[in-house]
């Protein structure tokens, strides 16, 4: 019985061990964060919003020069594959940059989300005004990508959340819903953001950069005093000016809402764009060349001529620098601009008919470019018409805006079928990526592809 | 010769010293309860046997006794109530011709002294008794002593004494325990005799370190192979994992990179895993220890690769190596035995005389195996070939060989880059000694190898081994503590491209003619050497065994144990090593990694025979806690390259890594034993393991295994002690083990260092964290016959094992919407590895003159992957394919050589004209083994010892050759029989430079097709040693008690394909240097 006793003992002691969960905790590792010490300070949440932003430019690069090769700004002349595939309009759903810039959204939206999950547990030691400034950037993020999502693949899933299990099999929503939800996160966003930035730089966003962007969101949806709202709330808040056009596109112009920060002074649009030596294999299209009348301040600051063997080719030239720049001519990419919002502004008083505003919005940007006023009598539509076609020639090469204009005036079949062979009615969206489908069996792809 | 097992079916008197050793066996682990303990009996015309037996079930006291002494008992009748045990003995044995004599808990049967004859030759009997123990010093229990040619016979007791009163002047005392070689010695006195058991080379009762016990071959009901300190002194190794290969059946070991410190992998059947480790777990004296490189040093690593955690650790400390391989042997591992288990027991000091033990060998390496590439009028013609083919006309700019190049001064590349001999000198003195109650090892090692590579550089290693074990007199407490420390210092070129320059034009220039290097082709062999990557790892693994004895049945163990590993790698990269048309920046990369593990294990072994039943119980735990840090950083801008390796001289630092792991594990564990009549075997494992590696919700893990062994020639009816056969055993097998080789932190939602903005630094969510995911099963069935024939000389022994692994742990695929592709999470993948083992051992029987033992094994492995739900969403989707070995080759298939073009072809799966991904890529063949094994023959004759060792392998791989004349690089020799005009008919396309033609295009398809897949199937005479052993007249007059030379050589001679180098370092792409060749010559003196 004694020695009965001792085994139970011994037994007793050996099991216990495997109760103790508590011999298993670690610290988590000093090379990592883990979610809640993110959260708990100031410094964190910031170095985790500034991830995000960072990773912005690399989304970015994904589909900024590849959408205006697709429609009618940039024709290329090179063999790469992959590019090819975008001036041909021939991408497949295995397209590398496609797949990219899915994937690479999608993970800013995880970010954003994460943040906003957990910005609301975050404990002491985070002030309420870094709290809200963080939380209403992240809104303004994850909306930004959702604007870029749905104009390049139509129906996407609509993420709120980090849980996976629901993640991984959301389903493509309509994008009517997801405008919904996007209108109503910018005007939280709007009213979370204060007008100034959060550093001296223009590269995050404030509360005029929600509002730009918001009204982005009108102009698709065609509500046309919403434009007018928001538009003039960025023209009148007075901390933007219209800069002559060869001084736009520098870093912390006066102009811009909305930059991306770059490293090292120099953007990919301009490395890509500006032929290192030889013909530029990236040029301006014959379309949008004779669009630009010959006396067009803009054409000689934005486009630059380059001639071999006595034969001209222009290429853009809004970016000047394409490699490292360490002077104070650095350049930031552009999200967001005044001068767009001048273009929204008229578009939307032309639509309402009130043609003498939006003449004056039109009036002061040709100026600008050297050009003659527009005169207040002309008839509504060829007002409208004016708006889109200096809209052409002022966002040439930015941000997909020439693609995404004609699809939602609904110009882009006739437009591009007359000048890109292979072009159908179902390319102006994008294939969903093959891996997408594979790994999601709920999405299902876009038609023709 | 009786079969020792089964008492009391033969009336000789050999099977009555068995029956007596067995009957102590059982007896052996019997409780010390108080032998006042009342006997309950009843009894009519019952023999003494059946009362025996009776009594021992009730008192759990042995009968130690012989069928023969019983012959003339007569049967008893008696009626006991509550009797005293001895009363009740007094009552049994009264008019009976025998007596009793009570050694607790023993009853020794001796006959009552009456043989008058015995008394008058001799009237003075001495009185004999002293102890037995093992070489460790340890008690042998249950030893046979007993005078020769005369009845007079006991039994050793659990303290391994034993007393013999019958003795006369004369006798040859005979001492004799299963697993020794018998002892013996003339009696002239009495006195108090210490007889040292020398453990005998029987490969069916030979100790095998099992894991928290010790089993043997005979009784062991798992899969457990073993190579012992004599298989590994014989190979002038320096990493202890080569001596492992071609030793043991289903454990395929390759040698990935033939410098010193370059890796060795060990596979034990198969690959399991789709994702996760594939690495055994290896445990060196019961301390866990690294089952792969350190990662953190990547970026500074040298021509040798990565650095095998193992080169540190000194072959000669070790004693035996036992790899566990199938679920009864590795369970008790649960979840880190999925791979297979390797025990690693280093040496212990013996008992007895204080003794010195000096090996020193002296030799060199080499390269042993080169391939024939063209020589410069070949090269050239090939060369210009390609021009004219191509319809282009060379320049100095693309073709400085053919027009810049002075032809008439051509290098061997293969002599330049390896063709040197590194010297190898190797040291090692161990002192050993002790008394029965402490004994002691102590040694101490150095080796210095150089390599084949121009330059110094060299591999030095220096290390000490301490080995203490103590008993106190009462033999209940024990202890053995042991420790390894050892530090290296390695220094090889810098990455592993040196390799790659074997195919250098060979009348490539180093210098041009006005003395400065030769940058045309953008690189520089003399260049490449003057990088240099200097590695320096320190490493103790220490360890302690205390173990109580609280009664004779019941045992209780505590294990610590820790280890520390250490790497510095340091890759000094100088300006005069970089073309000079980059910029001449130089720089250096720091890297360091360390890991240290405490290891705590208590236990309990509990060991008792029932009746015909021996039982052994095994219950204990496991904390273990691990800590891993790596860390590396670039320097550059360094003011002056003579300070290179000093990090603090750099300008910039750049590329800063670094990682922290810390792993915690708790775990539970039983075994239970049991034997039933020495014919059937059942052994159960269970151990609940607690690894901090996986979420909070599965921490938890259940491993377990069942098994039974049946030795059916112990069934004398069906197998008399005559038969040829020997010995014969069928064994099952089937258990589940675990695998966590996966990355850490996976179930923990982080940040980590993430991209820069407006200068400052980003946080990035690492991962999206799974909290669920659970260890990789592998479930292992296995199936054995194991036979000895002629008395267990030769012994064949049959194994299948069949291996399903499932609930992969793999980076499960997730769409991107959910912000990442994928997560560590477990899929229903199943990987099967199945297989047959062979194996056969043979020995002569011993003589004075030739003696000759070997072995031969052979393993047919099969590797599948059975499901894999969503592989084609999957990363892997190009790698693997259902039903397909998880080595598989997919490539497009090269269909011969266009007789009128020249341009090779290929098979255009889907018939587009294109050879693209994935339609065009079929299965092609596969990397992994179809078989391998190993044979070893030891002779001796005399004074001489041979011992052969050749090892084998069938298996393909994908070599690294460039196609003929493409570009400035020589090929092999082969390449003379390309293609030249329509009609040749040839396995060698049409030598072409880049050019915009049909055959180029076809030509660039070639790195992506099987033509590069060859047979590099070898059979290899792995070592091969010739010893002298000084014979006793010539020891005895110089003092020593051992005096042996040998001569070795290593990798001495290989079989292979011709046009492949190496067969085991070739491995695609990346050119390594091929194992070395070495021979060296020794002395081994012992005073």
């Amino acid at each position: 019985m004694k020695q009965l006793r001792f085994y139970l003992t011994i037994s007793y002691f050996t099991f216990a061990l495997l109760s103790c969960k508590k011999m298993l905790t670690l610290d988590s590792p000093p090379t990592q964060l883990t979610d809640d010490k993110v959260f708990s300070s100031d410094e964190t949440i910031i170095a985790a919003l500034n991830n995000i932003y960072a990773s912005l430019n690399t989304a970015d690069v994904t589909h900024h020069l590849p959408t205006a090769i697709y429609a009618d700004d940039i024709s290329y002349f090179g063999t790469d594959p992959s590019t090819r595939q975008f001036a041909d309009n021939t991408v497949t759903p295995t397209t590398a940059s496609i797949g990219n810039t899915w994937r690479n959204y999608y993970n800013i939206i995880y970010q954003c989300n994460l943040l906003l999950e957990g910005l609301n547990q975050s404990a002491n030691g985070v002030t309420e005004a870094t709290k809200l400034r963080c939380k209403g950037e992240a809104i303004f993020l994850r909306c930004w990508s959702y604007y870029l999502l749905t104009n390049l693949f139509g129906d996407v899933p609509l993420i709120l959340s980090t849980d996976v299990n629901n993640t991984a099999i959301s389903p493509r929503a309509p994008i009517s819903a997801i405008y919904a939800q996007l209108i109503l996160d910018l005007k939280e966003a709007i009213s979370l953001l204060p007008i100034t930035y959060a550093t001296t730089e223009k590269v995050t966003a404030n509360k005029c950069a929600a509002q730009a962007l918001l009204s982005r969101l009108f102009v698709l949806t065609e509500n046309w005093q919403e434009v007018v709202t928001y538009t003039n709330a960025v023209i009148n808040s007075g901390i933007y000016i219209l800069e002559s056009p060869s001084a736009v596109f520098v870093k912390n112009s006066k102009e811009a809402i909305f930059q991306q920060w770059q490293q090292n002074g120099f953007t990919s649009l301009g490395t890509a764009l500006i032929p290192s030596s030889g013909i530029p294999l990236y040029r301006i299209s014959t379309s949008l060349l004779q669009a630009f009348s010959s006396n067009d301040l803009r054409l000689p600051a934005w486009t630059k001529t380059v001639s071999i063997n006595g034969q001209p080719y222009v290429h853009a030239f809004k970016y000047k620098n394409r490699t490292t720049t360490t002077s104070v001519a650095g350049e930031y990419t552009m999200h967001l601009r005044l001068a767009e919002l001048y273009l929204s502004n008229a578009e939307a008083y032309a639509h309402l008919n009130l043609i003498n505003e939006a003449t004056n919005r039109l009036t002061i940007l040709r100026q600008r470019a050297g050009l003659v006023s527009v005169q207040p009598s002309i008839s509504q539509d060829s007002c409208i018409k004016l708006c889109l076609e200096e809209r052409r020639l002022e966002l040439f090469s930015e941000n997909g805006h020439r693609f995404f204009d004609l699809k939602r005036t609904k110009k882009i079949d006739s437009v591009l079928a007359a000048i890109k062979p292979n072009w159908k009615p179902v390319k102006s969206v994008f294939p969903i990526p093959q891996n997408e489908l594979l790994n999601n069996p709920r999405l299902y792809q876009n038609p023709g592809y | 010769m009786q079969n020792p097992l089964c008492p009391h079916l033969s009336p000789s008197f050999l099977a009555m010293k068995f029956t007596l050793l067995l009957l102590t066996l059982f007896g052996l682990a019997a409780s010390g309860r108080s032998h006042s303990q009342p006997i309950t009996l009843a009894v009519k015309d019952a023999p003494l046997a059946t009362i025996f037996q009776r009594l021992q079930q009730q008192t759990g006291y042995s009968f130690v006794y012989t069928q023969q002494q019983l012959q003339s008992c007569k049967p008893v009748t008696v009626r006991l109530q509550q009797v005293p045990f001895t009363e009740a003995l007094d009552q049994l044995f009264a008019g009976q011709p025998i007596q009793y004599q009570l050694e607790l808990p023993y009853i020794i049967i001796r006959e009552k002294a009456s043989p008058v004859s015995v008394l008058v030759n001799s009237p003075t009997p001495l009185v004999l008794s002293g102890t037995v123990r093992n070489e460790q010093g340890e008690a042998v229990a249950g030893a046979t002593v007993a005078i020769r040619n005369r009845p007079e016979a006991t039994s050793t007791d659990g303290q391994g004494r034993f007393s013999l009163a019958t003795a006369q002047p004369g006798d040859v005392l005979q001492v004799s325990s299963i697993g020794y070689q018998s002892y013996s010695e003339k009696i002239t006195s009495s006195k108090e005799l210490s007889i040292v058991l020398v453990q005998q080379i029987d490969e069916l009762d030979q100790a095998i370190v099992i894991g928290y016990g010790t089993s043997s071959k005979r009784y062991s009901v798992g899969s457990v192979s073993k190579v012992s300190s004599q298989d590994i002194s014989r190979q002038p190794i320096a990493n202890p994992l080569a001596a492992l290969q071609g030793r043991a059946s289903g454990v395929f070991v390759q040698t990935q990179n033939g410098l010193p410190g370059g890796n060795i992998k060990v596979q034990i059947r198969g690959q399991g895993s789709v994702a996760a480790g594939t690495n055994p777990l290896f445990i060196i004296d019961g301390v866990p220890f690294l089952s792969a490189p350190f990662s953190s040093a990547a970026a500074a690593n040298g021509a040798n690769g990565a650095i095998s955690p193992f080169s540190i650790i000194n072959p000669n400390d070790i004693e035996s190596i036992e790899v566990l391989k199938d679920a009864e042997a590795t369970a008790i591992y649960g979840s880190r035995a999925a791979n297979g288990v390797v025990l690693i027991t280093t040496k212990k000091g013996k008992a007895g005389k204080s003794k010195v033990d000096l090996t020193v060998y002296k030799g060199f390496n080499s390269v042993q195996r080169t391939v024939d590439y063209m020589n410069v009028t070949d090269y050239l013609q090939v060369r210009r070939e390609a021009y004219a083919n191509a319809g282009l006309t060379p320049t100095i700019a693309d073709a400085p060989d053919l027009l810049k190049w002075d032809t008439t001064h051509v290098t061997n590349w293969q002599d330049y880059v390896f063709g040197g001999k590194g010297s190898i000198l190797n040291a090692q003195i161990d002192v050993s000694g002790g008394s029965a109650q402490t004994h002691f090892l102590l040694g101490g090692n150095f080796r210095h190898e150089g390599t084949p590579i121009p330059g110094n550089q060299a591999y030095v290693r220096g290390g000490g081994h301490l080995s203490v074990s103590h008993e106190s007199t009462d033999k209940r407490f024990g202890m053995d503590s042991r420790v390894l420390v050892s530090r290296d210092h390695n220094e090889v070129p810098y990455n592993t491209d040196i390799a790659s320059y074997v195919t250098l034009p060979p009348h490539f220039p180093i210098y041009h003619p006005d003395g400065t290097l030769n940058w045309d082709l953008g690189y520089n062999p003399l260049a490449s050497l003057n990088r240099v990557s200097e590695s320096q790892s320190t490493n103790i693994v220490a360890n302690s065994t205390f173990r109580y004895r609280i009664t004779s049945s019941l045992q209780l163990k505590l294990s610590a144990g820790y280890s520390l590993m250490n790497l510095n790698r340091t890759a000094i990269l100088p300006k005069s090593a970089i073309n000079p048309i980059n910029s001449l920046i130089s720089s250096s990369i720091f890297a360091t990694n360390s890991q240290e593990n405490y290891i705590l294990e208590p236990y309990v072994t509990f060991n008792k025979s029932i009746g015909k039943i021996k039982l052994n119980a095994t219950i204990g735990g496991t904390y273990q806690q691990s800590l891993s840090k790596g860390e590396s950083k670039q320097g550059s801008n360094f003011s002056n390259d003579a300070l290179l390796s000093n990090i603090g001289a750099a300008g910039l630092i750049s590329n800063q890594a670094n990682d922290y792991i810390e792993h915690k594990y708790v775990s539970g564990f039983i075994r239970l034993e049991s034997r039933w009549k020495d014919r059937y075997i059942f052994s159960t494992n269970f151990r609940r393991d607690g690894s901090s590696r996986f979420g909070p919700a599965k921490l938890f893990g259940n491993f377990g295994s069942v098994a039974a062994g049946w030795i059916f020639t112990n069934e004398r009816s069906f197998f008399p002690s005559t038969s040829a056969m020997s010995f014969g055993k069928l064994r099952l097998s089937y258990g589940l083990t675990g695998n966590d080789q996966i990355p850490d932190y996976a179930y923990l939602s982080t940040y980590g260092s993430g991209s820069i903005y407006q200068n400052l630094p980003g946080l990035r969510p690492l991962r999206i964290a799974n909290k669920n995911y659970e260890w990789e099963s592998n479930h292992k069935l296995e199936g054995g016959l194991e036979t000895g024939f002629f008395n267990d000389r030769l012994l064949f022994n049959v194994h299948y094992f069949h291996n399903k692994s499932g609930n992969q742990l793999v980076p499960y695929p997730l769409p991107s919407q959910t912000g990442f592709t994928q997560y560590q999470a477990n899929l229903p993948a199943i990987v099967l590895n199945n297989g047959w083992e062979f194996e056969l051992f043979y020995s002569t029987a011993p003589t004075n003159k030739l003696n000759w033992r070997g072995s031969v094994n052979l393993t047919l492995p099969n590797n599948k992957l059975l499901a894999y739900p969503g592989l084609e969403g999957s990363s892997y989707a190009s790698i693997y394919e259902i039903g397909k070995d998880l080595s598989l080759v997919k490539r497009i298939h090269f269909t011969g050589v266009n007789q009128s073009t020249g341009n090779p072809e290929f098979l255009d799966v889907n018939g587009d004209g294109q050879f693209s991904f994935p339609q065009d890529y079929i299965a092609v063949g596969k990397t992994s083994p179809d078989f391998f094994g190993g044979v070893t023959n030891d002779f001796s004759y005399r004074n001489w010892e041979l011992s052969l060792f050749l090892q084998f392998s069938g298996q393909h791989a994908l070599g690294n050759f460039t196609y003929p004349g493409y570009t400035l690089q020589n090929d092999i020799q082969q390449s003379v029989f390309r293609w030249r005009k329509p009609g040749d008919v040839t396995q060698v396309p049409i030598p072409i430079v880049p050019s915009a033609t049909p055959a180029f295009n076809a030509l660039v398809q070639m790195p992506n097709s099987d033509y590069y897949l060859f047979n590099n199937s070898y059979i290899r005479i792995k070592s091969l040693q010739i010893a002298w052993k000084a014979p006793p007249p010539l020891l005895a007059k110089s003092g020593l008690t051992q005096l042996r030379l040998f001569l070795e050589g290593q990798n001495l001679w290989t079989l292979t394909n011709k046009k492949i180098g190496d067969p085991e370092t070739l491995n695609g792409s990346n050119a390594v240097m091929p194992v070395m060749q070495i021979f060296s010559f020794g002395i081994q003196l012992t005073f």
